[in-house]
């Protein structure tokens, strides 16, 4: 903002409405922010308690000591969370890399082509959603047991690959902003529509990407029901079912199971940080710009 | 060119769609035919001691105790591999056991050694999906076996224990209170009201959880009407619910519990895990349900500050009848892929080891030559109840009960929501008539 | 290589597996429940006899069933409610602001947390004796709450946990689609001496229309989909008062042996969605 502009009258007015709006800004959200922290924090507090303390002190209370970690290496060691992170790692990695790459080839089908399937297709996955994957998990089985695939990691991998229309729409709303003309300079140029697919769409999809990657690896990692169906396993462990094993008898030892809790929610987290950067970067909206 | 390749692709789908859907009959039948060929052919085999060098490979074990996954059953499984080193055991356990195991089943995919629930399961599919048990000298020494089988008369499931169902209470409350152990209802209606003036719960329901509540309209109606068979005679009637029926009845001692104050505070936000916590913490007074629960009552109580106590479901000074049934079971599945380790593993745990893992589970004996060594079951049957037997659904009773898809459960909480029980069984009379095809 | 080839080569190749996916693990299944919801299939057993449309009409003909859909309603309502905080969020958060990425991270956090783990968080923070919640309550003197128990507030309190689990996606998802408004856009507008206001409702609002439509569909789904939360934490009850059309569904299949019917139930769902969508579309996008 021009330094010069606050210099001129009526222009003191319009900045006492920005700080106005600026402190609005920060009250809403600092509102919800303490909604989703408040819960949080009890649960970080508890998780450094002794046991001792979990008993004794209000659950609203400090615990004495914030690098009591007994409770996490506890919750690492008897849950096996090794394996179970190991197991949710490759979930993740496959289940979002494989979606990114489907989802972005049936996205640059659908918007830069006209076929006679293109209404069925977009039809299809939107019908996908809206039946309840619980609902066909009976018949999926069957599927599964017919290409031998339960009690494998495969199973898994192949649904959380196979309907997905969240990360369909999402490139398709940002395919749609990406020029043609880009497209066509190409094609004068001799460039194969592969070739135009991975060097000019899939870059500018990046924003896309990442945030298809966060959103797609948070849903995989916390499933439970396909993860217990097909990988009830003990080597097939993954963390949400070794979080749900864990639980079995401890569910009152509030101190551990917070541990627990916090111990699961770590990797998710670390994806969310680093992936963030790339959603968030850049344009603004609106007309303010500092 | 596209065209052609994705409408043969779409027709393949749909006709495969219809041929499994038809076929997997043919499939199925196939599988139990040769079954039963290998079976036949090899004579006698399940009555031969399997070589412990011989039997080798991988089987699964299924169980619904997510909380033993890490204590017992492994226990179990490394005595087991004690004897049979070359067999490994995958224990899977699964919080939501019913809705897994039937889409496995629905697939012919069961684990090879599995959990079975009575109640859960109709004749039919255990005939078809199960092991027949009849063959097996040990399985003759089983009570309760009637429970499991399918609709060929034969057995196909084993209880691991017996159960009866009575109040577990805490002795400490007991004679700290100066309660003596409740013979009459009255009596037992001021037990709760003592131990709830002291600050404490007299009668935990965990109505929340739903399923604790199953011993009202399961078994308590059954002794009330002095009948094990009381359930199946209701597929006789076309308006069976009364309020003073057996089951009115039953439910209406919930009522009554639920009026005389002795109940939790807010019964329907009480769940199971934390009203354990209490019990051991010693803020619950009694609870009505099975012996199975005391090991996990303990902690900081000891065995000796729990104790077991026939429910008085009236002011009679007459001994009280129980409920007494087989607890959970275990089963083999047909499809097991290595028939000869699942066997070892299910001797291994109903006949050899059978005595420990009762034990480990809190279980009272479901076997006539095997006891099991339970300090409360002494205490029971000093009150000399009548115990009846428990007796397996049948197929007319449990085809109107899953048509009308009645939810007894349900129905006791809404007793606690409304105290109105005639209102309920009403609507419930009318499903039930519908669901004959009156 | 002539480009007419080269795009049949290409929509073969893109398209074949995402297909043999689709066909696999949805059409498969999906005819597959359509033919049963014609049947008494019990979902295991290998026999079963032709109903016709009975449970059709079984469905709409049992009470339970429309007093979980009604439970429905609250969180379609509350999926609303859910989409304008989002909306606003994601306007907030875009503008640049002191502490964004905390506001970012903290306001998306919940939906990184774990189902099982949700559910112990709040069984525990609603608990009627033992929750902090109660405990507030009556230091200040006030009653304690059944938020789990009370059947009319129980649907409010799950929509809540809902609420707060999902804003932060609904949020991630208006934030991506704004970046893919071209900023050229918003240039040129300023230049006109457009205000913030009129930057929204011309510009950002119809940029960002597939990601609105999505959303609006996802909540309209959603709702009528709602069935974790109620799974988990109270399984229906007490009694109905929470129960879900989903929930209603697999516990048909699950205890009480009726895949036909659950079946039928679920094709319901799918044209209920369908046609409400259909509607809403018509509504909101009319003119466009």
């Amino acid at each position: 903002m021009n330094i010069a502009v606050n210099k001129i009258p009526g222009a003191a007015k319009k900045e006492l409405r920005y700080v106005i709006a600026d402190l609005l800004r920060h009250l809403i959200l600092l509102f919800w922010s303490f909604l989703v922290l408040y819960p949080l924090s009890i649960l970080v507090f508890t998780s450094f308690k002794t046991d001792e303390e979990y008993v004794d002190t209000s659950v609203f209370s400090l615990p004495k000591s914030f690098f009591n970690f007994n409770n996490y290496i506890k919750a690492f060691i008897e849950g096996d969370f090794l394996t179970a992170f190991k197991n949710s790692l490759i979930l993740v990695a496959v289940g979002a890399v494989g979606t990114v790459v489907i989802g972005s080839m049936v996205a640059y089908c659908m918007d830069r082509f006209d076929f006679k399937l293109k209404k069925y297709i977009k039809l299809v996955y939107t019908v996908a959603y809206i039946v309840p994957s619980v609902a066909l998990q009976v018949s999926i089985y069957a599927v599964m047991k017919g290409l031998e695939l339960t009690g494998t990691i495969y199973a898994p991998i192949l649904i959380y690959l196979s309907t997905d229309i969240v990360q369909l729409w999402i490139y398709l709303q940002f395919m749609e902003k990406i020029s043609v003309s880009l497209d066509e300079s190409a094609m004068i140029e001799g460039a194969s529509y592969f070739k135009i697919f991975r060097s000019i769409i899939l870059p500018l999809l990046a924003p896309a990407t990442a945030t298809i990657i966060i959103l797609k690896s948070v849903t995989i990692y916390n499933d439970m029901y396909t993860q217990y169906l097909y990988m009830s396993k003990l080597e097939l462990k993954t963390a949400t079912t070794a979080l749900m094993a864990f639980q079995g008898d401890r569910i009152n030892v509030q101190n551990l199971m917070s541990a627990a809790i916090l111990l699961v929610m770590i990797p998710t987290i670390a994806i969310f940080l680093f992936m963030q950067k790339y959603i968030f970067q850049g344009i603004t909206t609106g007309s303010v710009k500092e | 060119m596209l065209k052609k390749i994705t409408s043969l692709f779409l027709i393949a789908a749909i006709a495969g769609t219809i041929s499994v859907g038809c076929g997997k009959d043919n499939n199925a039948s196939i599988s139990t035919t040769q079954e039963a060929a290998v079976t036949a052919a090899a004579g006698g085999s399940s009555d031969e001691k399997t070589n412990p060098e011989d039997a080798a490979g991988e089987i699964t074990f299924s169980s619904n105790r997510t909380d033993l996954q890490n204590t017992l059953l492994p226990q179990f499984v490394a005595d087991f591999n004690k004897e049979f080193p070359n067999i490994k055991v995958n224990i899977e356990t699964i919080k939501d056991y019913q809705a897994a195991i039937k889409v496995k089943m629905s697939s012919n995919d069961l684990p090879d050694v599995w959990t079975v629930h009575n109640g859960y399961y109709t004749k039919d599919q255990l005939t078809k999906y199960n092991i027949p048990l009849d063959d097996y000298e040990f399985a003759k020494d089983f009570l309760y076996s009637e429970v499991f089988s399918g609709s060929d008369r034969k057995i196909y499931a084993l209880p691991q224990g017996a159960s009866a169902t009575g109040v577990v209470y805490n002795k400490k409350i007991f004679s700290e209170l100066g309660i003596t152990v409740p013979q009459t209802l009255d009596e037992m209606i001021s037990a709760g009201k003592k131990i709830t003036a002291s600050g404490r719960t007299g009668l935990a329901t965990a109505a929340k959880a739903g399923w604790p509540l199953q011993y009202y309209w399961l078994d308590i109606a059954n002794t009330i009407a002095g009948d094990g068979n009381y359930r199946n005679t209701l597929a006789e009637n076309e308006a069976p619910f009364t309020v003073d029926s057996p089951m009115g009845k039953a439910f209406g001692l919930l009522k009554a519990f639920k009026e005389a104050g002795i109940l939790e505070k807010d019964p329907l936000s009480s769940d199971w895990e934390p009203i354990k916590k209490d019990f051991r913490d010693g803020k619950v007074g009694m609870f009505i349900l099975g012996p199975w629960f005391i090991p996990q009552a303990l902690d900081p109580l000891t065995i000796d500050d729990v104790g077991f106590f026939p429910l008085p479901y009236d002011n009679e000074k007459t001994p009280k009848k129980v409920s007494a049934g087989p607890d959970v079971a275990l089963g083999m599945a047909q499809n097991t892929k290595n028939k000869a380790a699942t066997e070892a593993f299910f001797k291994f745990m109903m006949d050899t080891n059978y005595a420990s893992v009762g034990k480990s589970l809190g279980l009272l004996t479901a076997r006539k030559s095997v006891a099991v060594d339970i300090p409360f079951a002494k205490e029971f049957e000093s009150y000399s109840p009548r115990k009846l037997d428990v007796v397996s659904d049948t197929k007319a009773y449990t085809d109107i009960m899953n048509k009308a898809q009645v939810d007894y459960n349900k129905l006791a909480q809404e007793v606690l929501v409304s105290g109105d029980i005639q209102k309920a069984f009403d609507q419930l009379n009318t499903k039930w008539k519908k669901a004959m095809g009156k | 290589m002539s480009y007419k080839t080269q795009k049949k080569l290409l929509l073969i190749s893109f398209l074949l597996i995402p297909l043999l996916l689709m066909g696999l693990f949805f059409l498969f299944p999906f005819f597959r429940l359509f033919y049963m919801s014609f049947t008494d299939w019990d979902g295991i057993m290998p026999d079963y006899n032709f109903t016709g449309i009975d449970n059709y009409v079984e469905v709409f003909q049992t009470p339970d069933v429309w007093v979980a859909l009604r439970n429905n309603v609250i969180y379609i309502l509350n999926g609303v409610l859910q989409n304008i905080i989002a909306l606003l969020f994601a306007v907030l958060l875009t503008v640049k602001i002191r502490g964004r990425n905390f506001y970012k991270a903290s306001i998306f956090l919940p939906f990184i947390i774990n189902s099982a783990a949700i559910a112990f968080m709040f069984t525990f923070l609603f608990d009627f004796e033992r929750g902090p919640i109660n405990a507030v309550l009556t230091s200040l003197g006030v009653e304690p709450v059944g938020f789990l128990s009370n059947l009319k507030i129980v649907n409010f309190s799950l929509a809540g946990i809902s609420l707060w689990r999902y804003t932060g996606y609904t949020m991630i998802l208006y934030i991506a689609a704004f970046q893919s408004i071209n900023p050229e856009v918003y240039e040129s507008a300023m230049i006109d001496g457009a205000g913030t206001w009129q930057n929204f409702i011309y510009i950002t609002l119809p940029g960002i229309k597939t990601i609105v439509e999505l959303n609006l569909f996802l909540t309209l789904s959603g709702g009528l989909q709602a069935f974790v939360e109620p799974f988990i934490i109270t399984k229906g009850g007490p009694v109905n008062a929470s129960n879900t059309f989903v929930l209603y569904t697999i516990n048909a299949f699950t205890q009480f042996n009726r895949y036909g019917f659950a079946a039928a139930m679920a094709v319901v769902l799918l044209v209920l969605v369908l046609i409400l969508t259909a509607i809403q579309k018509k509504l909101i996008f009319k003119g466009d």
